[in-house]
């Protein structure tokens, strides 16, 4: 994988661009949060420390998933109430980016997909209720807002620690669905539960 | 000791709050870590809802080859037809951040994980089904449904990757395909789908290395098996001594003075009484026995039990009869020549026999027509024989009973199906 070298805005500490999609890269020297424009990183606040959460994953960690090749290239942690979990950045061997949630135990795989039409408003969203979703059939199965407590390594968008995004899951019986409304918008995507078997880490 | 760890809400790191202590700063990143208001209302309802097994937090067991950290603890209830009723559901996690729920309700055990069903009914579907009807929920398994209600969350304890709700409730419906059982759970924001096993109570002691627990239930086990055959070998014997009694009643030994023969062509229009018969056992059961003796001839034979003032107690009659001929198959000789009758004696005293002959309208007795009557009491005194076999099986079935109640059934798991 070919990674591009730039430097931290406050700090001048070397930060690693492993994917061209990435849109925020946090320094580990700093704590500094930075956004990846076309010519430099503009600075975009500070981040706390994420403290370790019992997981097997970590940014910078290498396996393969169905033996594709992939790598661990950030984290957003998000929190509800006393709850707290990471949505893992995956950079895979196609070049592509993946996220991994563990929610409740699961591993669930999925990519961004563009909303091919526009956005439903979340008044019109109930769990328990059939919606299309991107052409495919999906039984609505959970709500749940979250604020955003921090993040680490590199990102695919912009996020900021604090804001509140509310995150639907939808199935169709093969794989799962979301809706994630963020003040910056409204993203999409698709994935699946792993089984353990399917996930080998490098140790 | 620590009592609970709390996750920072600066840095989501983990805290540690001592006991009887109501905050902290976080270890990470020294941010004032509280225990809310809603917290400490928590432990002291921890106290009201105590677990209804021996399962604690922080216990660690082995499931499929995985170590399991039992962390959290959920109180469930709701009101029925039959009343209040509460169950636990213990949140276990592995190393790999895999969750199972284990929940134990009233002595039964069930594990389970979510999962994704083939085509996600709607709530709207969901809540049209009832106790028998059937749900595809994964490919070739119609699922049977068999309960559905509605639980509140009353309580709980510990840590949970999720937002915990008092007071929030669940729908739910219960599932079964042969032995595996499914639940479906909804709420306003959340749909959840979780399949799983039944588990027996040694299973789960095993699990978590309860030996004591394991031990007990080998006594209990113990226990019921000795019952049972204490119940069976009961409940033989109480059989047989039935089958006794019974025998005994009808079989038995004449009695001292209590047979006579008589000459049946001596015997008057008004019988013939022989006697005194000194007869002493009240409240046994006797037989009044009629054996007749005769060739070729056919006499109505009739013996009847008197007391001394000729009050007929009982009776016992037959036409009796001889007959004997050639054919080609050679000589042949046919007779029926007994009568008896049963009789509990209820006074002992003197009694009489008075004995009848008829042959017909048209012919007397003939000279060698004999008849033998014999007063018989009966070998076992019944009443104890009986009431030591009634007792016998009674106590016998009680502890069968006693030894299957043992282990509670699926099909009482499952609600009113």
């Amino acid at each position: 994988m070919e990674t591009s070298q730039v430097r931290c805005p406050s700090c001048g500490a070397p930060l690693q661009l492993s994917n061209r999609f990435v849109r925020m890269v946090t320094c580990g020297y700093c704590g500094s949060l930075n956004e990846v424009l076309p010519d430099h990183l503009a600075s975009r606040g500070k981040v706390s420390a994420l403290v370790p959460l019992p997981t097997r994953f970590r940014v910078g960690q290498s396996g393969s998933i169905q033996g594709q090749r992939f790598s661990v290239l950030g984290r957003v942690r998000y929190g509800d109430g006393d709850a707290v979990w990471d949505e893992w950045l995956l950079g895979m061997a196609d070049g592509a980016l993946a996220w991994l949630e563990e929610d409740e135990g699961q591993w669930i795989l999925g990519r961004e997909e563009p909303l091919r039409s526009t956005a439903p408003p979340q008044s019109a969203l109930r769990v328990g209720e059939r919606i299309v979703l991107n052409g495919r059939s999906v039984v609505l199965t959970e709500r749940c807002t979250a604020k955003v407590i921090g993040a680490e390594g590199e990102l695919r968008s912009a996020v900021t620690p604090g804001e509140i995004v509310t995150f639907y899951e939808g199935s169709d019986g093969e794989g799962i669905a979301y809706l994630e409304y963020a003040p910056s918008g409204v993203g999409a995507g698709y994935g699946r539960v792993l089984a353990r078997r399917e996930v080998t880490l490098d140790s | 000791m620590l009592i609970r760890t709390l996750n920072c809400q600066r840095c989501g790191g983990r805290t540690a709050i001592e006991r009887g202590a109501t905050e902290a700063l976080c270890r990470h990143c020294g941010q004032p870590v509280r225990l809310s208001s809603a917290v400490l209302q928590e432990q002291s309802a921890s106290a009201a809802h105590p677990p209804g097994s021996d399962l604690r937090l922080g216990m660690k067991g082995t499931y499929r080859a995985r170590e399991w950290e039992i962390v959290g603890r959920q109180v469930f209830g709701m009101t029925d037809e039959d009343g209040f009723s509460s169950w636990d559901e213990w949140v276990l996690v592995n190393g790999d951040g895999e969750l199972l729920y284990l929940e134990h309700d009233d002595g039964y055990w069930k594990l389970s994980r979510p999962f994704t069903p083939l085509t996600p009914p709607t709530v709207s579907f969901l809540s049209g089904l009832n106790s028998g009807d059937l749900l595809l929920l994964k490919p070739g398994i119609r699922s049977v449904v068999t309960d559905r209600g509605r639980a509140q969350l009353i309580h709980f304890e510990g840590e949970f990757p999720w937002l915990m709700e008092r007071g929030k409730l669940v729908d739910y419906l219960d599932l079964r395909y042969l032995n595996q059982f499914y639940c479906v759970e909804w709420t306003a924001d959340s749909l959840e789908f979780y399949e799983g096993e039944f588990l027996d109570e040694r299973f789960v002691f095993n699990m978590f290395g309860m030996v004591q627990r394991v031990l007990e239930l080998d006594r209990r086990a113990t226990r019921q098996r000795d019952r049972a055959v204490f119940g069976a070998v009961a409940c033989a014997l109480g059989v047989i001594s039935l089958v006794l009694g019974v025998f005994g009643m009808v079989g038995g030994a004449a009695l001292p003075g209590g047979s006579a023969d008589v000459d049946l062509s001596q015997v008057g229009p008004d019988g013939l009484r022989v006697g005194p018969i000194p007869l002493k056992s009240g409240g046994r059961v006797h037989r009044l026995d009629v054996d007749g003796t005769m060739s070729q001839s056919s006499v109505w034979v009739g013996a009847v039990l008197e007391d001394e003032s000729e009050s007929e107690l009982v009776g016992a009659d037959k036409d009796m009869w001889d007959e004997s001929g050639y054919d080609p198959d050679g000589a042949w000789h046919e007779s029926d020549l007994h009568a008896s009758a049963h009789f509990l004696l209820k006074q002992p005293g003197p009694y009489f026999v008075r004995i009848y002959a008829e042959r017909d309208p048209t012919g007397g007795v003939p000279a060698y027509a004999r008849a033998r009557v014999t007063v018989r009491q009966d070998t076992l005194d019944p009443k104890p024989v009986f009431l030591f076999g009634g007792g016998s099986i009674a106590l016998g079935v009680v502890m069968l009973l006693l030894g299957a109640a043992s282990k509670p059934s699926l099909q009482g798991a499952e609600g009113d199906e």
